[in-house]
């Protein structure tokens, strides 16, 4: 993985010390609190309901066993021992305090992390394939780029103030798994007709009030033009994006308002100034870069693979987890393992500081010490060999980390909600963890298949309830939470809008309501059909009877 | 008019505090001053104001709420969920989920 250097390493001791500094101007008075706030918000401390709010990025979702170890301190020095990964691949604290705020990013700057662009209206954390580098079906591993990205992004000058913040992400599978179609611009790695690779670039893509499927306007870029184009792309945006209403102003409106040909007319015109001058990537320069991502050594598989298929064969719960979590890796011999941050009851994405260091202990042992976090707020490691996965599964297990939920409905994406976030309109944890409880029986979740189940607690979508196969919206309803369900949203290279079913349900009734839904695919399906096939077979209409017509 | 408190992030470590009668901040809304006229309301966010200026809490506002047994109860979701804390247990108890094997 990547590994700072020396310019790197200066800039964010840099920040560290202007942060230190500004804090400490803010609490003895030489700043303001309306002075101070969008200087801690460049560093991603907000002030949330009950405390300050560090979200801190892990680029492209990649961390090392020194790293998660890091975070796993920082949670027990700093927070209340834990810590919660987000749909932007990072982590967020939920209890820290200002005047700590400083020494917590002194100590990620000793593992070069930091809380840099986590907020603001800047460009935030890239995201990308959690399988990255280990895909068996990717043309190349997509975090190269996301690392000159990285770097071009970060504190460019004229990119600090656009007018709404501005999320990349970047994927090389025909399986996206990085959501490219709901960012402000997906990047997805291509091969053209003559055999090269190359980006497909999609704009315009979004969630929040205004969700939003991307639209590609340049089938093939060629790579070295990538930081050029996306340069076109963001001046177009920040000259032309609006600033007059908070709620119009990401590039979505922009390329929605203009239509996808003239933006694409404006990017172009734009391009013609840049490109083959300032930020062209030298080939040098992406092939220092590409070192970094080189794969590993990799073991042939030796004689105990034969084990691990005696185990498949013998330890039934053992197989059921591998059918679940692990996937085909691209190495003959290894595998890739998801770890369910999704325990019956538990709260999506929370990590004990305790968890965190098993998974680093883990990832040292078995997974060459790398870790990755994925958008649906789970952990993955990438790199381990057949023949360790089933005394890897018992440890897991031991820690209360084997819960062989992954992609099923109990997998779901929550966003913090009224529990802690000041924009919530409604709670979204509570409601994750009931319908996690109610649908407990795993093997009844085997039976419903691959079902992707998102709740957000307002309309900021926080939670990407309008691209899960069933989206809960939490609304306030005089003063009472009240949950609108939204059905056939998807995330995937397939992406689709979710429509609202009807009207929304009390807190008592949705996980009823979430079942009548469930029960109703159980009743149509064909085959083994999933529950977004079925959707996009019937349509909504029996469902919208099963829910409404029978009261 | 209903009744009201104040209460604002607390500066160093951001925690939720209401005014007391004391004019001190407590973490605890069961402690915190009620005013029943608008006058009172008014003069409490001024107290409120000028321990922002002091830097001791940061964004001070009033609060509606009901009163139980002269326990102030807000009366919004968010500010019931800012006064009670999170709804959900977190932290130690995490790791204590039930194990699915």
């Amino acid at each position: 993985m990547y590994s700072y250097d020396q310019y790197d390493t200066q800039l964010v001791n840099e920040r560290v010390a202007q942060f230190r500094d500004q804090v400490q101007r803010r609490l003895d008075g030489r700043l303001s609190e309306e002075e101070f706030r969008p200087l801690r918000l460049l560093n991603g401390l907000y002030l949330q309901l009950h405390a300050y709010m560090l979200r801190v990025a892990v680029p492209y979702g990649t961390l090392s066993s020194a790293q998660l170890r890091m975070l796993a301190q920082i949670a027990r020095r700093y927070d209340r021992g834990y810590g919660h990964f987000t749909t932007r691949q990072n982590i967020q604290y939920n209890w820290t305090k200002l005047e700590d705020a400083p020494d917590i990013l002194a100590d990620l700057a000793s593992v070069e992390m930091h809380a840099i662009q986590t907020s603001g209206n800047t460009i935030r954390n890239t995201t990308s394939d959690p399988y990255a580098g280990v895909a068996a079906e990717e043309l190349e591993d997509p975090r190269v780029y996301c690392e000159i990205i990285r770097q071009w992004s970060t504190l460019h000058p004229e990119f600090t103030f656009l007018p709404r913040k501005f999320k990349i992400a970047v994927t090389a599978s025909p399986n996206d798994r990085a959501a490219v179609k709901v960012h402000d611009i997906g990047i997805a790695i291509r091969k053209n007709a003559e055999g090269e690779t190359g980006f497909e670039i999609l704009v315009g893509g979004g969630l929040g009030r205004t969700p939003m499927v991307g639209k590609t306007i340049r089938d093939f870029l060629p790579k070295e033009h990538l930081l050029s184009y996306l340069e076109a792309i963001l001046r177009v945006y920040n000259l032309n994006g609006r600033r007059d209403n908070k709620y119009k102003a990401r590039i979505k409106i922009l390329v929605h308002d203009l239509g996808t040909d003239a933006f694409r007319e404006q990017v172009d015109a734009e391009w013609e100034n840049l490109r083959g001058k300032g930020p062209e990537l030298p080939p040098a320069e992406m092939e220092r870069i590409r070192a970094f991502f080189a794969p590993p050594e990799y073991e042939k598989p030796g004689s105990n693979h034969q084990d691990y298929i005696e185990k498949l064969r013998t330890n039934a719960g053992f197989a059921e987890w591998v059918r679940a979590n692990v996937v085909e890796h691209k190495q003959n011999g290894y595998a890739i393992v998801n770890i369910s941050l999704k325990p019956e009851g538990g709260i999506p994405g929370d990590a004990t500081a305790v968890q965190m260091d098993s998974v680093a202990d883990l990832a040292e042992k078995y997974s060459m010490a790398e870790i990755r976090v994925t958008h649906q707020q789970n952990l993955v490691l990438p790199n381990v060999r057949q023949a360790d996965l089933f005394v890897m599964w018992e440890e897991l297990r031991s820690q209360g980390l084997a819960t062989n939920n992954i992609g099923l409905i109990s997998d779901i994406i929550a966003c913090p909600g009224l529990d802690y976030c000041g924009l919530a309109t409604a709670r979204s944890i509570p409601v994750a963890q009931r319908i996690s409880t109610r649908f407990a029986d795993l093997k009844r979740q085997h039976d419903l298949g691959e079902l992707q189940l998102k709740i957000s607690g307002c309309i900021n979508a926080c939670g990407h309830h309008h691209v899960g196969h069933i989206g809960i919206l939490g609304v306030d309803r005089n003063n009472e939470e009240y949950y609108q369900i939204t059905l056939g949203g998807r995330a995937d290279e397939n992406a689709a809008i979710g429509k609202i079913i009807g009207r929304a349900f009390s807190s008592d009734d949705v996980v009823d309501a979430v079942e009548t839904v469930v029960n109703t695919y159980v009743d149509q399906r064909q085959d083994d059909e999933r529950f977004i096939d079925t959707y996009e077979r019937i349509g909504p209409k029996p469902f919208k009877e099963a829910l409404y017509d029978a009261a | 008019m209903s009744h009201q408190v104040v209460t604002a992030s607390r500066l160093r470590d951001g925690r939720a505090v209401y005014l007391t009668a004391g004019k001190t901040w407590s973490e605890k809304i069961a402690g915190s001053l009620v005013a029943a006229t608008e006058d009172d309301s008014n003069a409490m966010l001024a107290d409120a104001q000028e321990a922002a200026d002091a830097r001791i809490v940061v964004d001070p506002y009033l609060v509606d709420v009901t009163l139980d047994d002269a326990l102030p109860t807000p009366v919004t979701m968010r500010e019931k969920m800012r006064a009670t804390g999170p709804s959900v247990t977190y932290s130690a108890t995490q790791s204590e989920y039930r194990q699915v094997a």
